[in-house]
């Protein structure tokens, strides 16, 4: 299936086939910036419970850590706007799904840590002030 | 086979990070939501999402291992791209619950 490469970046498709691929690749760069969205509500959460309860939660990180899936759907929105590109392929997909894959995990560290932080399992850091 | 299969799993292994990240923070959003005096039922909705993500992760599956006939690219050309309309669907739904769920929150802890 090399072919399907050179299909999905050459043009010449019909158009209800375009039509279909222009669809489903502006629905995932919606919902990529949707979920970076949600993420960051949680990071503003994280940022409220920190200042309410004086817990640290490193919100920062939060915030920080789903960046690289708004830059997914960047790069994907950019592919089809410049280039014409319905699916990453070659460099560009290395570069755009690592950097999902990197945020993902750093996202999930992240949120792993708030939920320790809220459940009252992680150790209190030197400096931090006490909770009640 | 696609010359970036492998980045293609990349992609789908990230997807099922998010999954767990959406299931965790759903956990979170069960505790916050008891803090605040709301419904913790909300935190459902993230679980939705998650199901969604699992759906589209399954539907991108499908379409990066889809053969499908060699003789007639165009055919496998729209049948990646039906398929890939569902994996968008799917997708945008996860992240609407994600998004709902996490705004929701976000106002109510904000007044």
């Amino acid at each position: 299936m090399v072919f399907l490469t050179q299909v999905i970046t050459a043009g010449g498709l019909p158009q209800d086939v375009q039509q279909l691929w222009t669809i489903k690749t502006w629905v995932a760069v919606v919902a990529a910036v949707l979920l970076w969205m949600s993420f960051l509500f949680l990071g503003l959460a994280a940022k409220n419970y920190e200042k309410v309860l004086r817990k640290a939660t490193e919100w920062q990180f939060l915030i920080i850590a789903p960046s690289g899936i708004l830059v997914y759907a960047i790069i994907q929105a950019g592919l089809v706007i410049l280039a014409g590109k319905y699916r990453l392929v070659g460099f560009a997909a290395y570069i755009g799904y690592g950097l999902f894959l990197i945020s993902s995990i750093i996202t999930v560290i992240g949120v792993l840590r708030f939920y320790r932080v809220i459940m009252g399992k992680r150790k209190k850091r030197h400096g931090e002030v006490r909770n009640g | 086979m696609v010359k970036t299969l492998f980045a293609e799993y990349l992609f789908v292994t990230g997807e099922i990070v998010l999954i767990i990240a959406l299931i965790v923070f759903g956990l979170i959003l069960k505790k916050l939501l008891r803090l605040l005096r709301k419904p913790s039922i909300f935190w459902i909705i993230l679980l939705a999402s998650s199901f969604f993500m699992l759906l589209a992760m399954v539907f991108h599956f499908i379409s990066i291992s889809e053969t499908g006939s060699i003789e007639d690219p165009v055919d496998l050309m729209r049948n990646l791209g039906r398929i890939g309309i569902l994996e968008g669907i799917t997708l945008l739904v996860s992240a609407v619950f994600a998004v709902l769920a996490g705004g929701m929150y976000f106002r109510w802890s904000h007044r």
